[in-house]
Parts: C-alpha cells; structure tokens; sequence
C-alpha cells in the first residue's frame, strides 16, 4: 500500500501514529505486575497519591522504562530507515555499520578497568560508538568521499572484529563477569535515570527531525548514487549527514539499553508495507511505529512470564519474526 | 497520445531563451586504458543528434561530459552560453536530464511516484510538490503513455515499461537538454520508433536539445538531425545520416562488410549488415 | 550455557571403597588377604561413581592431581594435598601457592593439550563449573575425572568428605568438616528464632538477575537467617521484574563483589526504582564476597559474613517489615 506524500497525508499519518502510540503508553503504564486501574495511573502519574504504591510503580518504574522504549524504539527504526536508504540495501539495520559492537566494548573495556558501572558505562558505551563511526566513515571512503558500496564493506568488517575482539576481552574476564553481557546481546530496558531522558528526549528528537529534512534526497538516494546525482543531489554531502546523525541515533540508544536486536531491521520494512517507500511517509511511521512496537515488545517482556522478566530483545526477535512474515505474504499475494 | 497543450503548465518565469542549444567544444578526456580526443559538436535548437560507434568507442564518456557531469580534461560544454561544469549540480539538473542504465532497484516505487523523483531538483526548500509539480509528472506520463500505469509498482513493469518510465522521470525534470543512453535497449521496435519521434517531437515542440547513445543505426538514420561517429575515443565523421552513413566507413569501424542504400519510404540511409 | 556434567544424587558416594581389607586374622584370611592385596597391586585402579552418577575409575594412591575448578583447588589445599596437585586453571587464586602451579586454561575450556602434557592420574573437576564435554574427552584419552557437586552446603561438605575419601585424605576431610560443621551450627545458634530478614540476592542488576531456590547461595541466606524473596522463581538464575522486586519489598539486598562489578552502592540510591527500595533508604545494601558462589571451604566465611549482615551483633539490625 502506498499512502502518497503530501502535507496533508503526512500530518493526518503522523496524528494517527501519535495517537495510537498515546494509546499504547497508557495501556503499558496500566500493566505490570501489580494491574493499575487507569485512575490510578492517572493519579500516580500526577503523585496526587491516592496510594504511595501507584505513585511509586508508575512514576519511579513504568514511566521512565516506557519513556525510554518510546525514544529507543524510534531512534533504532529511524536510524535503520536511514541506512536501508543510505546503503540502498533492505537488510541494512542500525548494527550493520558497527556502532552497537564499538559501543559495547567501550562498556565492556570500562567494565574491565574498573569503572563505576551504573551511571559512567553509557557515557563510555557512547564514547565507544563515536569511535567506531568515525573510524568506519574514513575506512569508508573512496576517492575521499562516502561511498555506500565501500562503507557497507568496512562497517560489516568492522563489526564482525569489533565482535572477536568483545569475545577475547570477555574470555580474559572471570567467568562471572560474563552474566553481564546478556545486557548487550539482548538489551535491557529498566534502568534508566532522569539525566539520561533529559539528554534522549531533545538528541532523538533532533536526529529524526533533521533526518525528516533530508527525506525527498533519500528518496531520490534510492534510485541509485549516479541516478541521485543526475537530479542535482549532492551525494557525498547527503551521505555523510545521514551516516552521522544514523549512527548518532543509534549510539544514544544504544549505550543507554544496550543492543535490543530486530527493530531496525523490521520496523523499516513493516513501515514499506504500510505507507511505501516515499520517506516523507515512511520517517515517521518508523519513528512512531518503532516506538509502539518497543512499547509494546516491553510490555509482553514484563508480562509473560511475570514475575520473572523475558530480555527485551528476545520479545522483539521472537514477535517481531511471525508478523513480519504474515504482512510479506499479505503483501506478495 | 492526447495533445499537450491543455494540459502543459505555463513556462516559468526566467526559464532562459526559448530556443536551447548546447555546444559542445574540444572536450577530451582520458581513463587508464583510454583516451578521447578532443571533440566539438553542436545541437541547435529543436534537433537530436545521435552518437553512434562500436563498444569502448567512448560514447557514454563523450554524453556524461556533454552532461556537465563528467568534467573534461579539457575544453568545455555550454548549454545557453553558460558552461555546464560551473554549475552547482542541483542547477544543473534543473536543466539537464540525463537517464542511462539504471542502478538495479531494491525498492519498490509506484511508476507515478518514480516519475515524480524528476521534480527533485525544483522543489527547493519544500519538501513537498506543488500543484504545477504534479501537472509535470501527469504531463511526462501522459507523453510516454504511462498513464494507465501510476500506481503500477515499478518492480512488477516491463522492462520496456521502465525504459519508459526512465523517459518520464526525465521529461518530469523539463530539462532543456535531454541526453540519452541506449534509450531503446529493451524496447521492441514499435516502441523504439515510437519513444525516439516522441523525443525528437518534444525536443522541437518543448523547445529542449537532445543528444542520443545508440546501437541502433537505422534508428539514428530514421530519426536523427545529426550523427556523430566514433572509434577509439575519436570522432571520424560528424554530419547529417547521409554524410556519415558510408558503407566504406561504416564497414572499416564496426569490422563487418555493410551495404548503405536508401529506405524507399523515408528516403533516409539505410544500413544493411552483408551475410558472411 | 554448554550442557554440565549431570546432577545426580550423592548417594554414589558409599560406592567409593577401598579394596581389598578385611578384619579377620585367620591364616586362611591371611592368604586370602594377601592374595587380594597382591590383586590390589596389580589392578592399579578401583571403579567408583563420582558424584554426578558417572562411574570412573581412579588409582589407589592417586599423586598427580588436576583440578578444573577454583573451589577444588581451595578444597584440595585445605586437606594438605598441595603438593600433589600438580595443574590447576587461571582462576584459582585461593590459597596463594596455587597461582604458582602451572595453569591448564580457563575453568569452561581448559586446554586438554596441557593437562595430558602434565601427566595426571586424577582430575578433578565440578559438574557447576565444568562442562561434560570436558570429561568425555579426558576419558578418551584414558584420563578419569571425577566429578563433584553440591547445591546446598551440606552437599559443600560433603564434596569436601567424598573428596578425601577418594584421595586417601579421610581423616583430614572429617576433621575439617567436622570444624565447619561446628562455625555453621554457632551461626545457626545465634541466629535461631530471630526474625528471617527478608533478602533479595542480586547476582546482575542489568536485567535484574537472581537467585533460585535450589542454588547454595539461597541456602546459605537460609541457614544464616535469612529468607530468598526468589525462591519461588524457576531455574537457576532467573530475570525479575524491578516492580515485582519492589512489590516483595525486601529487607536487606545483597550483591556479590567481583573485580570488576564494583559500583558505589550509593549510585543506586539515583537510579528510578532501585532508590525506591526500602532496604536501600536505610542503607542495607551491602557486598558480599563471591566466597558465597563456591563450594569450598570459605564458604562457610561466606555463611558467617551474610549472618553478620542480616544479623548483626548489636543492635542495629535491619528491620524486619511485618
């Protein structure tokens, strides 16, 4: 199906996802182990304190964990939008070009040092991710400018040695200290504190919204680098742009919940089948969809085998499989 | 094909001199493992011109350097008297459309929206097309006979129906030079005559130039004001079909015996490949 | 996780024998005595199953000694066998003398190469520790290993007993057992009839990982006074929600120390959920040292260290909610 771009198309899009990501929200917030009643949601969430308990579970636990699912969500199916354009590839995803492995060896490597674990490692973790982009970009080139061809190549070569290298430097470590790498395989959405939203919120928000301006350029992206630059975009200058503010979204996300797997590669494609490739269109029902779809892997995570917790990326991996493959033979037909 | 006048939009304001002409002036360029002499050619206003010659001659090279893409180790291309190179590459492709083989697609457009891409260069700051945007797009398509095929997904066309398509996206852009690689590679040959008249139709009623790469010698004989022969990267004969189109030349570069006689109802060249 | 040498009970322990003695003083007896020991001699082993239900045959008097765990080793020294342990893996840190003995590898993959190069006649190693693969492939090399495991501290002292029986080494397995048995009954003295502090033990706070009921860690808390608030999750090391945690609201919460995981504990009290704990308000957070992951003699320091903190000398102990 395509919904075609217009403003006004776009603006009635963007509404709708918004709402029914508004709609989701609430739903998570309600549920959990402890089932809260929507009004005492609403008063927890004022701490007009009907009960300390509500106040405390959906202010302290529920907000800010459905908070960060909502930006993490559209930040990794944005930033996955971008590449798939970026490299003209449809299984392009936020991991491809070796940002989440560089961002958890930086953690990791902390880990090692000695660091103070809770609060610095998602610094590091992004310190790491910078690294890794800025590395990647320059192995990248070719003839002194981004090329997509050569930047897939030393994004996976990068990755793919990122990954012995973790691997080594975890097989230094003692046994025990392995557990804690179950974070960066799979992601873990739970701990989250108020500074971190405060820089998420306008980082995220930012990057898709810049991202969003370049939308008619990775448009015309799509049809081929030459192509691109026989109707007047500059190639080498759009490139760049998207790899930056692509790798600087899933950096963030990345170094603050660890690896959550799948969403970038799915929610891009799910985005296709919906509206089309137009990516007037398609930024923001990644954006938004990405974020219900986190909101929601979450919440069936907490609640499944409750009280025990399912890994965030094995709800996404696992769900996330069976749907894509109902709406591709939907679509096929 | 339904007549453009009702529903072509009035010219912009500012949109240069009704008539266009390219000049081409002793462009050379040179790669590794080949070099192209310095070569001029001219497209007045209105005509097609046709460059011809076997594999490797430098076809493409001599049309991405007339594109104002491929930038010549010497000489220069003008298009209206500004030369193409000085440029930035978003004003040029306000005026310049260029299709060749296309890059293969991974994503699925609709045709409307693939031809709709050729408004990028005039869409500026907004992110979306205008009113007279879309009338370009229906008014491309309309001219290539797409329109039945908008929400056709590009993916699922003929490759004949992309060629077209390709030819749209082009025509959407109003450039004032149209150049054309191996435009009717896939097509069968009532669509090859048909795209190559509409061009050159287009190129007299819409007042652009066009420069074409082709195989096809008896198209060019058919269809084209002026020809350009090459070989090894040099321009052996440049003239109207007649004057190029010699049996003794034409047999020298392509290797192979050929007879030129005269179509009996175009009163064009005719070339005719002699069996062995 | 790679598949473990399998957990079976420990009641395979009264088939390890010593062969060949017998109690009468007939001349008959004699003959025979000296007939089955001259058997002895030359049957050079004896078939016993270990302690994970495999059976393994294993020298009299084995004098080269491998172990492929930390808490083996630990044990190992303790009933004065140092000296014959002549390999032992990176990790074995504990007592000091074993970071001098040459190292086979890592506790999951230690390098077959290097324990043939060093010719033992006994490994040693723990089916919590040491994959079943790893056994396979020493005994086709005609290389017993004989495996341990415990999962609560009984069974610890138990593997400490067995272990001494297989290597000749009774007396002193009885007699420190027989010293632990006495530390662990003064705790279970001191802390009996107290209020069981209810006791979140977090083994990875990112996901919230913890303890199950059948680890020693949950029966170590037990036995010092404590109650598991995860006992009734399943498996080993299950994932628990921050709010369920929260909602069980426990009274003191335990992290083990590792070299690496080393954060302030008061950076907890800044992060969403975790500051919300009652047990971190009051500051009853605490460390614990990773004593309490092994099955070996310091466990039972492990053992006094956590009835210390859940039940503390004097007065200010952690207040046990209703």
């Amino acid at each position: 199906m395509t919904v075609t771009a217009t403003r006004r198309n776009v603006l009635a899009l963007t509404l709708a996802l918004s709402a029914g990501l508004a709609v989701v929200g609430l739903g998570a917030l309600t549920v959990g182990g402890v089932h809260l009643p929507l009004t005492e949601v609403w008063s927890g969430l004022r701490a007009a304190g009907s009960s300390a308990e509500a106040t405390i579970i959906v202010r302290e636990i529920r907000l800010p964990r459905i908070l960060l699912a909502m930006l993490v969500g559209a930040a990794l199916a944005v930033s996955g939008t971008a590449l798939q354009a970026l490299l003209r590839n449809p299984l392009a995803d936020p991991y491809v070009l070796g940002i989440s492995s560089g961002a958890a060896l930086g953690a990791i490597v902390a880990l090692w040092i000695g660091g103070r674990v809770a609060t610095a490692s998602p610094l590091v973790a992004f310190g790491g991710a910078l690294v890794t982009m800025t590395w990647v970009y320059f192995l990248g080139r070719r003839a002194g400018r981004l090329a997509s061809y050569t930047l897939l190549l030393a994004g996976v070569i990068t990755a793919s040695f990122l990954s012995a290298v973790i691997l080594f430097v975890l097989t230094l470590l003692s046994t025990r200290d392995v557990r804690g790498t179950a974070f960066w395989l799979m992601g873990d959405l739970s701990v989250v504190t108020e500074t971190q939203l405060g820089i998420l919120i306008p980082v995220v928000g930012a990057g898709i919204a810049v991202l969003y301006g370049f939308a008619k350029d990775l448009n015309v992206l799509l049809l081929g680098e030459e192509e691109a630059a026989h109707l007047g975009v500059n190639v080498a200058r759009v490139g760049t742009i998207v790899y930056l503010l692509a790798s600087l979204l899933t950096g963030v996300a990345v170094s603050v919940s660890g690896a959550i797997g799948y969403l970038g590669l799915l929610v891009p494609h799910l985005g296709r089948m919906l509206v089309g490739n137009d990516h007037r269109t398609l930024l923001p029902t990644a954006a938004l969809g990405g974020a219900i779809v986190l909101v929601l892997s979450d919440t069936l995570a907490r609640t499944v085998v409750a009280p025990a917790e399912l890994p965030v990326g094995a709800v996404t991996a696992l769900a996330g499989a069976p749907v894509f493959i109902y709406l591709l033979r939907r679509t096929a037909g | 094909m339904g007549s453009w006048h009702n529903s072509a939009p009035r010219q912009r304001e500012g949109e240069g001199p009704l008539e266009a002409r390219l000049q081409v002036e002793n462009v050379a360029f040179r790669y590794p493992h080949f070099e192209l002499s310095p070569t001029s050619f001219e497209v007045r206003p209105g005509e097609l011109v046709a460059i011809i010659g076997p594999n490797g001659s430098g076809k493409s090279t001599l049309l991405e350097i007339a594109s104002g893409h491929l930038k010549p180790l010497a000489g220069c291309v003008r298009l209206d008297g500004v030369d193409l190179h000085r440029l930035p590459a978003r004003v040029r492709a306000q005026q310049v459309g260029l299709a060749r083989q296309e890059t293969i697609l991974l994503f699925s457009f609709e045709v409307r929206e693939f031809v709709r891409q050729g408004r990028h260069p005039h869409l500026g700051r907004s992110l979306f097309e205008s009113a007279d945007d879309e009338r370009w797009v229906d008014w491309a398509m309309e001219k290539t006979s797409l329109t039945a095929f908008a929400g056709r997904r590009v993916l699922e066309i003929s490759s004949g129906e992309f060629q077209r398509a390709v030819l749209a996206r082009t025509l959407a852009q109003r450039p004032r030079l149209v150049l054309l690689d191996e435009p009717t590679a896939n097509l069968d040959i009532g669509y090859q005559i048909e795209m190559l008249r509409l061009v050159r139709q287009l190129a007299a009623s819409e007042s652009f130039v066009a420069v074409i790469v082709t195989h096809e010698l008896n198209l060019a004989a058919e269809l084209a004001d002026y020809l350009l022969l090459l070989e090894a990267g040099r321009c052996l004969a440049q003239g109207k079909p007649e004057q190029v189109l010699q049996s003794g030349l034409l047999s020298r570069v392509f290797r192979t015996p050929v007879v030129v006689d005269r179509n009996p109802s175009s009163g064009r060249p005719r070339v005719t490949w002699v069996a062995p | 996780m790679q598949p473990r040498l399998e957990k079976k009970n420990t009641s395979g322990l009264g088939a390890a024998k010593k062969g060949g003695r017998l109690g009468k003083s007939s001349k008959i007896s004699s003959l025979i005595a000296a007939f089955v020991g001259l058997g002895g001699v030359l049957f050079a082993g004896r078939l016993v199953t270990d302690q994970t239900g495999r059976r393994v045959e294993i020298p009299e008097q084995p004098q080269r000694l491998v172990s492929l765990a930390p808490s083996i080793t630990e044990t190992l020294y303790a009933l004065g066998l140092g000296d014959r342990v002549v390999g032992d893996t990176d990790y074995c840190e504990y007592p000091p003398e074993a970071r001098q003995k040459p190292h086979v590898g890592p506790v999951l993959n230690p390098s077959l190469e290097q324990i043939v190069a060093l010719k033992p006649d006994l490994v040693l190693g723990s089916a919590e520790a040491n994959r079943i693969e790893t056994a396979d492939r020493l005994e086709r090399l005609g290389i017993p290993l004989y495996g341990v495991t415990a999962h609560t501290v009984d069974e610890a002292l138990d593997s400490i007993e067995d272990l001494g029986r297989v290597l000749g080494r009774e007396a002193e397995a009885r007699h420190l057992v027989e010293r632990l048995g006495q530390r662990i009954a003064a705790v279970e003295k001191r802390v009996a009839g107290r209020q069981q502090p209810k006791v979140l033990f977090v083994v990875w706070y990112r996901p919230l990982t913890t303890i199950g009921a059948r680890t020693f860690i949950s029966d170590v808390v037990r036995r010092a006074g404590g109650i598991s608030i995860t006992g009734d999750l399943q498996g080993e090391w299950p994932h628990l929600s921050l709010e369920e945690a929260l909602r069980r609201d426990p009274d003191v919460i335990l992290f083990p120390r590792s070299e690496s995981f080393a954060p302030a504990l008061d950076e907890f009290q800044r992060l969403p959920g975790w500051r919300d704990f009652r047990a971190v308000q009051n500051g009853h957070m605490y460390f614990v040292s990773d004593n309490i992951i092994r099955p070996s003699p310091r466990l039972v320091d492990a053992l006094e260290e956590v009835a210390h903190l859940l039940h503390p000398p004097e007065s200010a102990r952690p207040e046990a909610q209703q």
